[in-house]
């Protein structure tokens, strides 16, 4: 367990716990699997995509290391989400490769991707609105559980015993991200930031060793998107996941990644580490403008 | 009494909540002594809407939670009827009645199976146009072959013995269809809430992200398919018994798969009881109106689809279904704590002036 309940942040924001979710914390990191601790947990090389006569993805290489947080930033239309759905197996590549976890997954389907811990959440919300809280974050549970469907149905041996744990995790993650009250509540009935928060958890019930995050804080306010990138960045830490995050909040993505990759125009302007990344000029006059804001 | 007790909390969520006790006593009740006092054409339609009701389950679980369409499932039911009749005849294969059933579902579960594989790359209209494809050539092949349909000569099937219990009694028949219908609504809930039920619904509701969290979107839309195969299948089975010589093919043509489909449309994909519901509605009104007014079911249907998809996805039912949910979550949410959130008192300034215009691309309601 590497939890305190005053873990230090990129930028020295101390995030808090409470008691019952420290205890949930600890639930949550017994259901993942191992953490990958150091070293290379995904590289893509040279991957390069068109539509037709539109280059979405030129050539971009990038490497996701182990417990730490990656940000992929660049304007619109700069092939972030396309280069996700590259990543995560929806779309495939014309050209150029994708490692994860030491398989070549170029190939591989987005749900045989998900077995062996690559979990992504959606720029739109991608939440199934009449089902319950406790049954969307179970859904994330799916390659949690065993047994076919009649062991499934009849909730008997193993299938049941995995069910209950399974539970035992999504009521532990409701916990994390504040939605144990709501969880009989359907998702529809939420607002559009906690369904947000839903679908962080959901891919954290998978066996997730590498988040994927599609602008997590796209279409909620400015405060909640401050408390949805703090609880994301806590677990990262906490749990020793390796994130790579596409995010348009410019200053929390310079201060909570520990490498930045910025994308114009499907190609791969720049990457380093924040400090470079703000000090670089092509990435200034691309996509920061004046930065003596941040 | 505690092994009583765990497997009362085991499928608790197998029951609708908010039922007392006494509530599915008298349900349990009504549902069989109705059938003591009611004439044996009331109790007939009974068991005819219980049939039913197997059958359009099959379309709940397809097109509400697997978001697929068929409009091949008439022909599928028709296929397992004069399937099975002919395994009961005596100039048939002269097979017992579990035998026979079991033969008339697995050729309906076979031709399920067949039909779901190309679906695997198709969506929409497309599958639509193909399950169309399937109950034409059915209806021009198996159905008017006298040797399944009886042609216009009418073939004997009788109903069967089971366990001992002789069940030619309509009375005593209709406890047969109910009871399949009682297993069948158990195990659609018990499936529903298991992995693979929510798997299902995920599937239904959005593919990209189901296949996300590690579900084959493919081997979901098969077994959906499946499903409604296997209900088809089992609501032939019993049909054939129930008429003691298998209807006419008109009773299984392409326009009786939009009256199928009627049913759950007009109950709402949520609510199964809902289906059985509406499945007695649109059987009974006709007769009960009889004297009255002439009224084909085909017209209730109609009427059905049009009013169902108007009410929306939730059907009639799905509208009280939210009536009460609602409360019981209004409840809960005011019961949210705020302050049990994690302090994220970290990076994001609610001033930064980049927060918002900067290269602010997806959905921003």
């Amino acid at each position: 367990m590497t939890t305190t309940t005053n873990k230090m942040l990129a930028g020295n924001d101390a995030l808090q716990w409470t008691e019952g979710q420290l205890g949930a914390l600890e639930v949550l990191e017994a259901a993942l699997p191992e953490q990958v601790r150091s070293g290379v947990v995904l590289q893509a090389s040279d991957l390069s995509r068109a539509f037709g006569g539109l280059r979405a993805l030129s050539g971009v290489s990038l490497t996701i290391e182990a417990a730490r947080t990656t940000g992929l930033i660049g304007p619109n239309g700069a092939g972030k989400s396309t280069f996700f759905d590259v990543l995560t197996g929806f779309t495939a590549p014309d050209t150029g490769s994708v490692t994860a976890f030491d398989h070549d997954v170029t190939k591989w389907a987005p749900w045989k991707r998900a077995e062996i811990g690559m979990a992504r959440t959606f720029q739109a919300n991608h939440i199934a609105t009449e089902l319950t809280v406790e049954e969307n974050l179970l859904i994330g549970g799916h390659l949690r559980l065993s047994g076919g469907l009649a062991r499934n149905a009849l909730r008997v041996g193993r299938a049941y015993r995995d069910e209950a744990a399974a539970r035992a995790t999504a009521a532990a993650v409701a916990r994390l991200l504040d939605m144990d009250t709501v969880l009989d509540v359907r998702a529809g009935a939420l607002d559009f930031g906690a369904q947000r928060r839903i679908e962080i958890g959901r891919a954290l019930l998978g066996p997730a060793r590498l988040l994927l995050l599609d602008e997590p804080t796209a279409g909620v306010d400015a405060v909640e998107a401050a408390r949805l990138l703090g609880l994301i960045k806590q677990l990262q830490v906490d749990l020793g996941l390796a994130v790579l995050i596409i995010e348009h909040h410019v200053r929390s993505v310079l201060r909570m990644c520990d490498a930045i990759y910025v994308l114009e125009r499907g190609e791969l302007i720049f990457s380093g580490v924040p400090d470079e990344v703000r000090a670089n000029e092509r990435v200034r006059a691309a996509y920061l403008g004046d930065t003596s804001a941040i | 009494m505690d092994r009583v007790r765990t497997a009362a909390r085991r499928y608790a969520d197998v029951l609708p909540r908010g039922v007392p006790v006494w509530g599915y006593l008298v349900g349990a009740v009504v549902a069989v002594g109705w059938v003591r006092v009611a004439s044996t054409t009331w109790v007939f339609l009974g068991a005819a809407a219980c049939i039913l009701a197997i059958a359009c389950m099959g379309l709940t679980i397809l097109v509400g939670w697997g978001g697929e369409v068929s409009l091949a499932q008439a022909s599928l039911v028709g296929t397992s009827t004069y399937i099975t009749g002919y395994a009961l005849r005596h100039d048939g294969l002269h097979w017992a009645f579990l035998p026979a059933a079991a033969l008339g579902a697995v050729t309906v579960i076979a031709l399920s199976a067949l039909i779901s594989l190309p679906t695997a790359r198709l969506s929409g209209m497309y599958v639509m146009v193909l399950t169309l494809g399937l109950q034409v050539t059915l209806e021009r092949t198996l159905f008017t072959n006298a040797r399944f349909a009886g042609g216009v000569e009418s073939v004997y099937t009788g109903r069967p013995r089971l366990f001992g219990l002789g069940l030619d009694s309509d009375r005593a028949y209709y406890f047969l269809p109910f009871l399949v219908l009682v297993g069948v609504i158990i195990g659609l809930r018990l499936f529903r809430h298991s992995r693979h039920g929510r798997a299902l619904m995920m599937v239904g509701r959005d593919r990209r992200a189901a296949a996300a969290m590690g579900i084959s979107p493919l081997r979901y839309k098969l077994l959906a398919f499946m499903i409604a195969g296997v209900l088809a299948g089992l609501a032939g089975a019993l049909t054939t018994p129930l008429y003691r010589s298998p209807p006419t093919s008109l009773a299984f043509i392409s326009v009786q798969s939009l009256f199928y489909l009627a049913v759950p449309v007009t109950a709402g994909f949520g609510s199964l009881l809902g289906v059985v519901v509406v499945a007695f509605v649109f059987t009974m009104t006709p007769h009960a109106l009889e004297s009255a007014v002439r009224i084909s079911p085909l017209l209730l249907g109609g009427a059905g689809l049009m009013l169902g998809t108007y009410v929306g996805p939730g059907g009639f039912g799905g509208v009280l279904l939210d009536r009460v949910r609602a409360g019981r979550e209004a409840v809960l949410l005011a019961a949210d704590r705020p302050d049990h959130r994690p302090a994220a008192n970290v990076d994001l300034d609610v001033r930064d002036p980049l927060s918002s215009t900067v290269g602010a691309g997806g959905q921003r309601p």
